[in-house]
């Protein structure tokens, strides 16, 4: 039994045991959280079957209410706006049309998130890094990619991580575009969607280097986190802070000392 | 020219006598041994000159000779002088403040003031030779009084207690204006010693006192009961306070305690809130102190004006009871809006809501997303998570009273196992918090929440979730209705004008999925509702509503889509702000933001005397925030009494029809015929069904600044005293024998020598004495 029969069985389990209890679905199918894979001129499609992956995974592991399936989608499409969470994957150069741009910047400026992977095999591909660059500084010219701190709350915004785990480990941070408070864009080098591929009956595809599994594992808790911080943003920082929010607080009158 | 100038005398020759030879020492020494030599040659040559009665005749001639000569070597003079002399003025100040009325052991102190002044009428006459007098009433300003030495019998007919203040400092320095460069012989001030004002409350001379007292130059005598023991008094003098305080935030309030004449014991200080006793603290009496700090720390829990009193226990033997309490209203405003919000799952819709909030700095947001369900895979590790468990007793037991308003987004409270809670949100609710819940599958019927203690605070009700999903969820999309009441309500406002704010709705980003509900209840107001979908009684299905229930306010959104508002509207090109705007409209609605009352009420003066007439200012809105002109307006003024709460308390003033103007104002005269607290209550009907209602409290005061301390500081006087050269004394003093500065001699012409060695007598004298002794030589035949 591999670990995710594991976790099958045991979701199973748990399910009988809360047998007669309401499931948490969203009320419309738009209302549930979509992964949306980005379709752009160039080699989009690498690592398939990694969003199925992730959003079977934060299924078992989270109370999020995912969708059965990722949405492939174009950047001008409207069904971008079907989900804030999105992945734009590649291993080459490219380049968006002045259209796709302004569309993508517009998802961003409202409120998207955007994964980007580079999916390099032996390293990370200096086309694919080129491109999204510049692509990003034509868009934010006056935001700057920025290394993301290893106290981000994005390493606990549900798994407690250290570094951002791919199918490879070519970097051990991700880089991050913010739009006021929030990092609306995350580049990751380490080939995210390589350790989530997999093909039509379920196998995973790649075998993550140097980790093997327990490095696909980290892979999936960074797949998490990076849906929970999509989704809840900076909640966890608040719980840094809850002892002072609700015991440190001065309406309560301390007894004299 | 004063009265004090031409009180000069006369002027009138004063003579001394000088001498304007002699000249350098040697030459002093010279002329003296010279005569000594004349005098003693003179002895010898007569030692045996007889009889002896020659011989003493003869030397004593020769002494006078020399002495003469003498004398007019020194060349004495007369120096004569034009002088006259310039009369001062005494000053009496009679205190005529009205705590001069107060007891003082058998008598009262006005009584004992006017018996010194009789007493001293003689006294203070017989000093006009060398003094004029002047009398002063001493109250807020000094007051001229008739010339009481003179006509004594008018003492008891102008020295009354009735000034409402005492202004000591001040008055000595409208002395010194009014006597500027001239001369004062002495102050004798009469007083309690009760200086109202602050310069006297701090009894140290400022800078601004020193210099008065050095233009008056003057010895001040105070006659005075103040320091005296036996004077039984207990005051609240002084109630520090900030005029604001924030809800919730523990403040603090200062009271100085003022007691005289208890030296043992304790003095029970209360602290109330709208006549409601909040603590207490006892003061222990010491014979070594007569002030006494008292420091409260409260937690305001209403927000709004809150009526604050400070009452110091009082005594049967007090001689004034009214100053043991002293009342001030402070504002209690919020610093920030406290928000819990509680969250089922995570979803786009809490994403929104939760950025909205997060990103204000006016909000102190909680959030608690239940992040794991029963379904998960839980992970084996807490330590490798950052999960935490969900605090519902902490949150719902014991925390949620201290926040403004809760959130309950698409949570379903089952699976947590705080049902026993949900009595405490209603009550919550009820006692003043708000409630909004949000749609979701986790929520109303879904969540389980049909029969619950929360329905009866929402502003729906909801239908039991026995027969699935389908009877309790739909799931298609919908384009939410503007009601006719939400055309009105702040909440639904997403532009001033109504015309645009109907186009805004009419536009409005389609929503997706709706919770189903029974029907809303008779009391609420249903904003938006579905184009569709309809309740039991074929009304259409709330899509959002809201209620007031008791103190609070509840808000039902039956659908966890509003954020298609901010995200699918701007992809179309629609304005992402309405989004913002409902919510924040929501949200300043349901913790009732002042600014968003219809009737407003604004008492102009926080504190009017009784006898004054208070100004209040109505102001009222329609519902689209247009002046309301015109406005048939019902005002009630209430005086409140010991233990009366906002709306209870005395009718005293009721306008049943009164009507705003033409920019929705009414003015309001109250008169304030006693002491209290004055609720001013205006209602109108500027919603349909609804009565908007707008309340501002004053305090209506007694409180005389003449009975704040109403015992003496002789402090004050003590220091005037050392400062001027003069004393403090009791009533019962003989004045008798004060110093009082003499008149001031003035050289009013040039001076002049009249030299008396000058003159033809001289001559003749020392010719006179020459030829006399050469006659007796002569006749003696000594020649």
């Amino acid at each position: 039994m591999n670990r995710r029969q594991f976790l099958l069985r045991v979701a199973a389990a748990g399910a009988l045991v809360a047998a007669g209890g309401p499931a948490a679905r969203a009320i419309g199918p738009g209302q549930r959280t979509t992964i949306l894979r980005i379709r752009y001129k160039g080699n989009w499609s690498v690592n398939r079957g990694a969003g199925v992956a992730l959003g079977e995974e934060l299924r078992l592991r989270t109370s999020v209410d995912m969708a059965d399936a990722p949405v492939t989608v174009d950047l001008t499409s409207a069904r971008m706006y079907d989900s804030l969470f999105a992945i734009l994957a590649g291993d080459e150069a490219f380049s968006f049309t002045d259209e796709e741009r302004e569309a993508l910047k517009r998802w961003l400026g409202l409120g998207g998130f955007l994964l980007v992977d580079n999916t390099g095999q032996t390293a990370p591909s200096p086309g694919f890094d080129k491109s999204i660059r510049r692509e990003l500084q034509k868009m934010f010219p006056q935001t700057p990619l920025t290394r993301v701190s290893p106290d981000h709350v994005l390493y606990r915004s549900f798994y407690r991580l250290d570094y951002p785990a791919g199918r490879a480990i070519h970097k051990p941070y991700v880089e991050g575009l913010a739009i006021g408070k929030r990092y609306a864009v995350l580049v990751d080098a380490n080939d995210f969607t390589g350790a989530l591929a997999r093909d039509e009956v379920g196998r995973y595809t790649n075998q993550p280097t140097p980790g093997g599994e327990n490095q696909r594992e980290m892979a999936i808790r960074f797949g998490v986190n990076l849906m929970l911080y999509a989704s809840c943003l900076h909640y966890k920082d608040d719980q840094v802070h809850l002892d002072y929010l609700l015991h440190s607080r001065k309406w309560k009158i301390r007894p004299p000392q | 020219m004063t009265p004090a100038l031409l009180a000069a005398l006369e002027p009138t020759t004063e003579r001394t006598l000088t001498f304007l030879g002699g000249g350098e020492p040697w030459l002093n020494v010279l002329v003296w041994a010279v005569g000594a030599l004349v005098v003693a040659l003179t002895v010898w040559n007569h030692r045996r000159l007889l009889p002896v009665r020659r011989r003493v005749g003869m030397i004593a001639l020769r002494v006078a000779l020399v002495a003469v000569l003498l004398l007019i070597f020194y060349q004495p003079a007369f120096l004569e002088e034009r002088v006259a002399v310039n009369k001062n003025t005494v000053v009496v100040l009679a205190d005529v403040s009205e705590s001069m009325g107060l007891p003082h052991g058998p008598t009262t102190r006005v009584e004992l003031e006017r018996k010194l002044l009789e007493r001293v009428a003689p006294w203070l006459d017989g000093l006009r030779d060398d003094h004029e007098l002047a009398f002063f009433g001493l109250g807020e300003h000094l007051g001229d009084l008739p010339d009481l030495a003179a006509e004594p019998a008018q003492v008891r007919d102008v020295i009354d207690a009735e000034a409402d203040q005492t202004r000591i400092v001040q008055a000595l320095g409208e002395l010194r204006d009014r006597f500027r460069n001239q001369e004062l012989g002495g102050v004798l001030l009469l007083t309690d010693g009760i200086d109202t004002s602050v310069d006297g409350r701090r009894a140290t001379l400022g800078l601004d006192t020193q210099a008065v007292l050095r233009d008056l130059d003057a010895p001040i005598y105070s006659f005075t009961t103040a320091g005296d023991e036996g004077t039984k008094d207990i005051s609240v003098s002084h109630v520090a306070y900030n005029n604001f305080a924030f809800l919730l935030n523990a403040t603090s309030l200062d009271a100085t305690i003022e007691v005289h004449g208890y030296v043992d014991g304790t003095v029970p200080v209360h602290l109330t809130e709208n006549s409601q006793l909040v603590a207490t603290q006892n003061i222990q009496l010491s014979p070594l102190e007569h002030t006494y700090k008292v420091h409260f720390d409260f937690v305001p829990k209403k927000l709004g004006k809150q009526v604050f009193g400070v009452e110091a226990g009082s005594r049967p033997d007090e001689i004034y009871a009214k100053n043991n309490r002293e009342q001030v209203i402070i504002n209690i405003v919020r610093d920030k809006i406290r928000v819990v919000q509680v969250v089922g799952q995570p979803s786009w819709d809490e994403r929104y809501l939760r950025n909205l909030l997060k990103e204000n700095p006016s909000v102190d947001l909680v959030s608690f997303f239940i992040l794991v369900n029963r379904f998960n895979v839980r992970p084996l590790s807490r330590t490798e998570t950052s999960l935490i468990p969900f605090p519902t007793h902490d949150l719902f037991a014991e925390e949620l009273g201290g926040f403004d308003l809760l959130i309950m987004q698409n949570f379903n409270y089952g699976p947590y196992g705080m049902r026993q809670y949900l009595p405490n949100i209603a009550q919550f609710v009820r006692d003043g918090g708000a409630v909004v819940m949000i749609g979701g599958p986790l929520s109303f019927s879904a969540g389980a929440y049909y029969g619950t203690p929360i329905t009866d605070v929402l502003p729906v009700e909801i239908p039991p979730a026995f027969g699935g999903d389908e009877e309790t969820l739909d799931t298609a999309p919908f384009q939410p209705q503007l009601t006719e009441s939400g055309r009105f309500h702040p909440i639904t406002r997403l532009a001033l004008e109504p015309a645009t704010n109907r186009a805004i709705w009419s536009d409005i980003t389609p929503l997706e999925g709706q919770n189903l509900m029974t029907r809303a209840r008779p009391d609420a107001v249903t904003l938006l509702e579905h184009p569709t979908l309809k309740t039991a009684d074929g009304t259409p299905q709330p899509v959002v509503a809201v209620r007031e229930v008791g103190e609070g306010r509840s808000m039902a959104v039956a659908t966890d889509s509003t954020w298609h508002w901010a995200f699918k509207a701007g992809s179309v090109g629609k304005d992402p702000q309405n989004y913002e705007s409902f919510w924040w409209n929501a949200i300043r609605w349901l913790i009732k933001d002042p600014e968003l009352d219809l009737v407003k009420v604004k008492v102009l003066e926080e504190s009017v005397p009784v006898g004054d007439k208070a100004q209040a200012l109505v102001t009222v809105f329609r519902p689209d925030y247009r002046p309301a002109a015109n406005q048939e307006v019902t005002v009630v003024v209430r005086r409140r009494g010991a233990g009366d709460g906002p709306g209870e308390g005395e009718e005293i003033l009721r306008l049943p029809d009164a009507r705003t103007d033409a920019s929705g104002e009414l003015r309001v005269d109250v008169p304030v015929d006693a002491a209290g607290i004055y609720e001013v209550d205006a209602t109108a009907h500027v919603v349909t069904g609804r009565t908007a209602q707008g309340m501002d409290l004053f305090v209506g005061s007694d409180t005389n600044p003449e009975y704040d301390r109403v015992v003496g500081d002789a402090r004050l006087l003590q220091n005037l005293a050392q400062a001027s050269q003069g004393a403090v004394l009791g009533f019962d003093a003989d004045p008798t024998q004060l110093a009082l500065k003499e008149p001031q001699v003035i050289r009013v012409k040039s001076r002049q020598h009249k030299e008396l060695w000058n003159a033809w007598w001289v001559l003749l004298l020392v010719g006179g004495l020459f030829g006399f002794e050469w006659w007796l030589r002569r006749r003696y035949g000594y020649l």
